[in-house]
């Protein structure tokens, strides 16, 4: 539509920032935070223009098709819809928040934003590529610096959660590759095209479509993740440093949302439909035991991390529902869905910040070491306060759209589920209030009484995040017309599957 | 004499390696104790030489030499593959063969011997060229590996690879004679129709593709014909146990290629079932075995029998995108392992030792080196924006195309796997500090240039395969 | 059926047959009275001292493997002067690459000082 390369430059930007990095000098430590600080400020504009010039109706925006690898049908195409806008616009504003947050960080600094800078390259690559190789080289991209930005500057068992991240990942992408050259070789269509394969791709057998899935899922499910798969998440989470549990959390987990949504569902309606039931209760599953794990937990980070495998149940949950032949709601369950993802983003990036901006105070992640904290954090204990309103899905808030959307479309299809979840329910709302609870009340806490509030750099990684919140909770149409379009769609797709 | 004259521009580079080479034994006794320098540099340029002299050879030969042997794509890409090959070798491994003192005249000698053999077994037309090519490939072997004459593992290692060596070439060639005798014939355009012709027994064919196979295979080094390869790769000086992990590999990857596609392609359901399951437990015993190793080159060595695996995957699958696929991983590994073990032997000569934790801290005490080393290893795991992701999503590729896909999955599941022990080396080199005591390593402009040129190659095949799409050519259909 | 293998399988059985059948037939025949020279080993009349297992300079290994190159070149080299003339120049050529090779073989031998004997 415009003549610049959009996609792209918000793709590549940040390597290109990453390679001047390279030629930075190794001690420099205002220069690396200038220059990603930067490349991640211009991303932000970059998504607000798309977000400015998407306009309405069908199909993809923003495409950029170029053969790559003719003789076998790579090409690199990418382009958005409104669900990828969304999360491009995430992916941009936690960049930049998480390449601010950092600014504490004194060991090694350019490598650290060498690796931030590359990871973003792989964020906004998974979000935009419509070519499977691309989509997953991207997705592989992401996994390289990760695995550094934790096993470097994470805590104290920060290798093993490393490593751990990157073995449950590679494991599901390498049986994600067998699926996708199957999917490639069983369509014949000579062509890794996603939206050329999702055509070719119904018509194969049951069998196969539903192996296939199998396949795609086993590579999704992990990034999602879902539960029993998800055992790297609480580790990674945890010893990652603050800014990158922030992308941990806010973007990464959205890839695997994402890629049902992009991928299974419309590229194989009709075993995604034989599934749907599965992938429901696989969601029911992650709602009540990431609530249950969160109640037991005394890491005050820990209990954040179980509460992204609890809402990243919701997606399953709203994805599964609209898998699923239906008279009505299925437009509600895939819209909630996606909304989940992107208030989760906002949601889990403030908790996330929140819980870095006590630990480093306190020293210690412990929620029974704190309690009373309010008096000398008046400021930090409000944010955390709305922060944990929004968790729980109080509405006026961002949770609370997304889940009663799920909720309601999910009730058409599977309501006997959606009654498990709404116990589930009560137990997020019970972890959420409760850890609020022990970091900000009870009597002043005396050894604290010492304690500075927020620095203003905090308050600027918050403030943002905090008015996006409550944006997204009070005024949800503006997300709701990009998403209408690729669900509306989606929806067309899974239908002429049944 | 002008036809003879064309004829001969086939073997050209062949002929330029063992002129450099002769040359290099002789020169290097009049230099002496100066040898170490200019020798190197001869035998660069030799490899050079025969690797830009590849241009003149008229591409699409036939059989010529008295069917001897043939210039068409396939065995120049593989040539091209071994003589680049040898050059990195040649530039990487100066600064240990200086240090380490490894009789110079006698190594670079050797060495180019050693590849022009390998040379011919890839364009061998006929079991006898093919048989000869892999006498002069495994005799200059057997003496590289002995060659630092002071030490008792490299001694150790020479025997061992020598009799080991001796029996399994005893073994190949009793199978040759297997299938001469039933045939007749030692062409190999003519062994697919005279065995087809020859109704003979299965149980007959069987006993000779299991000789060549048990031969070949203990080139490759794949299970269970590997038991020498830790050994020998541990006590070898380290650039011949770089020259060994891809010249040998895949010169016995080409010969196996043309023996069994070329030669045998018509039965080839008959013997990809072997190949199948020689794959598996190749790749599986090798990564398992290798997440075992404290001592790098012992790593690097099941790391090899690993990669084996993945490449004899491309002749399981037996068909003509399965043979791309191991000729393109080839190219793609060549690159990976010649640039990983450069990094290595500049760690070594620098003083550092060999064991895994003589790596901890490379990051902070040569940038340069673990990055490349990371490159390297993301390669040989199969990472994207590698050589080695292409090469592995060829295969695999290959493999579902066939119908294996328990191969496949296999193959996938064994990246994975094979992470384990890559880890170790990167967890040391970027999240432990480095000890007081390890050096700090520089590289010296041969070997700069080394890992350079296969830095280049890994990065370049792995974001812009097509530009050696060339190398398609190298179909082999008979 | 099998052509020239007949011929093969007879040299066979005969080349079998003949010591086979010699031997035996021999000590059929022949009177057995052993005594100590006479069942000790046959060393061209003299007598034999000490172990066959004694280390012997290495010089002789290097002296005997230079020996036996040479020996195969001569092998070659006569039934190549005998049809000379029909190959022609071309086999020339081919002869003195052959040499060639092995005379540098040869002068790296003579450089490393392996053909002097200390």
């Amino acid at each position: 539509m415009t003549g610049l390369p959009l996609l792209s430059l918000l793709v590549w930007l940040p390597l290109a920032g990453a390679v001047v990095l390279m030629f930075a000098g190794r001690e420099q430590k205002s220069l690396p935070r200038a220059v990603a600080t930067v490349v991640m400020a211009v991303q932000v504009v970059l998504a607000l223009a798309a977000w400015a010039g998407f306009g309405d109706g069908p199909g993809f925006r923003y495409v950029e098709r170029f053969e790559w690898l003719p003789s076998v049908g790579v090409t690199y195409h990418l382009g958005i819809d409104g669900l990828g806008l969304t999360l491009v616009a995430l992916s941009a504003v936690i960049g930049l928040i998480a390449a601010v947050a950092s600014y504490g960080i004194q060991d090694r600094v350019r490598d650290f934003y060498l690796y931030l800078l590359l990871l973003q390259t792989g964020i906004m690559g998974v979000f935009t590529a419509l070519d499977y190789i691309l989509f997953f080289i991207f997705w592989e991209l992401m996994l390289v610096p990760m695995y550094f930005l934790i096993g470097i500057w994470g805590h104290d068992r920060r290798e093993y959660a490393a490593i751990k991240f990157f073995v449950y990942t590679m494991v599901g992408s390498m049986i994600m590759l067998v699926s996708i050259l199957a999917l490639y070789f069983a369509t014949g269509a000579g062509t890794f095209d996603m939206l050329a394969i999702a055509e070719a791709a119904p018509a194969l057998p049951l069998a196969v479509q539903r192996l296939i899935f199998l396949g795609l899922f086993a590579g999704f499910a992990v990034k999602v993740p879902v539960v029993p798969l998800h055992t790297w998440l609480p580790d990674a989470h945890v010893e990652a440093p603050t800014p990158i549990s922030v992308i941990l959390a806010a973007v990464l987990l959205k890839a695997g949302g994402y890629a049902f949504f992009r991928i299974s569902l419309p590229t194989l309606p009709e075993a995604a439909a034989a599934f749907g039931y599965f992938f429901a209760v696989l969601g029911i599953i992650n709602i009540v035991w990431g609530a249950l794990v969160a109640l037991a937990q005394t890491d005050f980070k820990r209990v954040v991390a179980y509460s992204s495998v609890s809402h990243m149940g919701f997606v399953m949950l709203g994805l599964g529902a609209a898998a699923l032949p239906a008279v009505s709601g299925a437009a509600e369950a895939l819209t909630g869905a996606a909304y989940v993802m992107l208030a989760h983003g906002l949601n889990s990036a403030l908790l996330f910040l929140l819980v870095g901006v006590y630990y480093d105070r306190l020293h210690t992640r412990d929620l029974n070491a704190m309690g009373g904290l309010f008096k000398a954090m008046p400021f930090a204990g409000t944010v955390l306060a709305w922060a944990i309103f929004a968790n729980l899905g109080l509405p006026g808030l961002s949770g609370f759209i997304g889940e009663f959307f799920t909720f309601l479309g999910a009730y058409r299809t599977v309501p006997g589920l959606v009654y498990v979840g709404l116990v589930g329910l009560v137990l997020v709302t019970a972890f959420n209030l409760w850890t609020l609870h022990r970091v900000n009340f009870g009597p002043p806490n005396e050894r604290y009484g010492h304690l500075s509030d927020m620095t203003a750099r905090e308050t600027l990684t918050l403030v943002p995040l905090v008015a996006l919140t409550t944006l997204l909770g009070v005024y949800p149409g503006f997300v709701f017309d990009v998403l209408n379009q690729p669900v509306t769609t989606l929806l067309q797709r899974l239908a002429a599957g049944f | 004499m002008n036809a003879l004259g064309n004829e001969l521009l086939v073997i050209l580079p062949e002929m330029v390696l063992v002129a450099a080479g002769l040359v290099a034994l002789v020169w290097a006794q009049f230099l002496k104790e100066r040898a170490a320098g200019p020798v190197a540099g001869l035998a660069a340029a030799g490899a050079a030489l025969a690797l830009l002299s590849l241009l003149l050879v008229p591409d699409g030969t036939g059989p010529v030499l008295f069917g001897a042997v043939k210039a068409d794509g396939f065995s120049l890409f593989v040539r091209a593959v071994l003589y680049a090959g040898a050059l990195v070798v040649v530039l990487g491994g100066a600064g240990y063969v200086r240090k380490f003192q490894v009789p110079v005249g006698e190594f670079y000698c050797l060495l180019l011997l050693a590849i022009a053999g390998g040379g011919f077994m890839a364009q061998a037309a006929n079991l006898l060229t093919f048989y000869v090519g892999l006498e002069l490939l495994s005799l200059a072997s057997y003496a590289m590996a002995g060659l630092r004459l002071d030490d008792p593992d490299s001694n150790e290692a020479a025997l061992k690879y020598f009799f080991n060596g001796a029996v399994s070439s005893a073994v190949l060639l009793f199978g040759l004679s297997w299938l001469f005798g039933l045939t007749g014939t030692l062409s190999l355009a003519e062994l697919g129709p005279a065995l087809a012709a020859s109704g003979a027994h299965p149980a007959l064919l069987v006993m000779a593709v299991t000789l060549v196979i048990g031969g070949l295979g203990f080139k490759m080094a794949a299970v269970p014909f590997h038991l020498w390869v830790p050994d020998v790769y541990q006590g070898a000086p380290t650039p011949v146990t770089a020259f060994l992990s891809v010249g040998s590999k895949g010169a016995a990857l080409a010969a196996l290629l043309r023996l069994f596609y070329e030669g045998m392609g018509p039965l080839a359901d008959r013997w990809t079932v072997y190949f199948a399951i020689l794959a598996a437990v190749t790749m599986t015993w090798g990564n398992v075995s290798a997440l075992l190793q404290r001592n790098i080159k012992r790593m690097m060595g099941y790391s090899s029998i690993a990669q084996a695996g993945y490449l004899l995957v491309g002749l399981a699958a037996g068909s003509d995108h399965g043979v791309w696929a191991a000729v393109f991983y080839l190219l793609a590994y060549t690159f990976t392992n010649l640039g990983a073990f450069t990094v290595i032997m500049a760690v070594r000569s620098a003083g550092g030792g060999l064991d895994l934790d003589s790596f901890s801290g490379l990051a902070r005490r040569s940038p340069f080196l673990a990055g490349a080393l990371l490159v390297f290893f993301l390669s040989l795991i199969g990472f994207p924006f590698t050589a080695g992701f292409f090469g592995k999503l060829n295969l695999i590729g290959a493999a579902v195309n066939s119908g294996l896909v328990w191969l496949a999955v296999l193959t996938a599941i064994n990246s994975v796997i094979s992470v384990g022990y890559y880890y170790g080396v990167v967890r040391n080199m970027y999240l432990r500090e480095p000890g007081a005591d390890l050096p700090a390593v520089s590289l010296e402009g041969s070997a700069r240039l080394a890992t350079a040129v296969a830095l280049v190659m890994t990065l370049a095949v792995g974001i812009l395969p097509q530009f050696v799409s060339w190398a398609q050519a190298a179909s082999l259909l008979p | 059926m099998l052509g020239p293998w007949v011929d093969l399988l007879v040299f066979l059985i005969a080349g079998l047959t003949f010591p086979v059948l010699n031997v035996v037939l021999s000590s059929l025949l022949r009177r057995d009275y052993p005594y100590p020279e006479k069942v000790m080993p046959y060393e061209s009349g003299e007598d034999p001292v000490g172990d066959a297992r004694v280390r012997f300079r290495v010089s002789y290994y290097v002296f005997a493997m230079l020996f036996v190159v040479f020996d195969v070149e001569t092998v070659f080299l006569y039934p190549w002067a005998v049809v000379l003339r029909e190959l022609g120049l071309f086999a020339l050529i081919e002869i003195i690459v052959f040499i060639g090779l092995l005379l540098v073989g040869l002068y790296y031998a003579y450089k490393k000082k392996v053909l002097r004997w200390v």
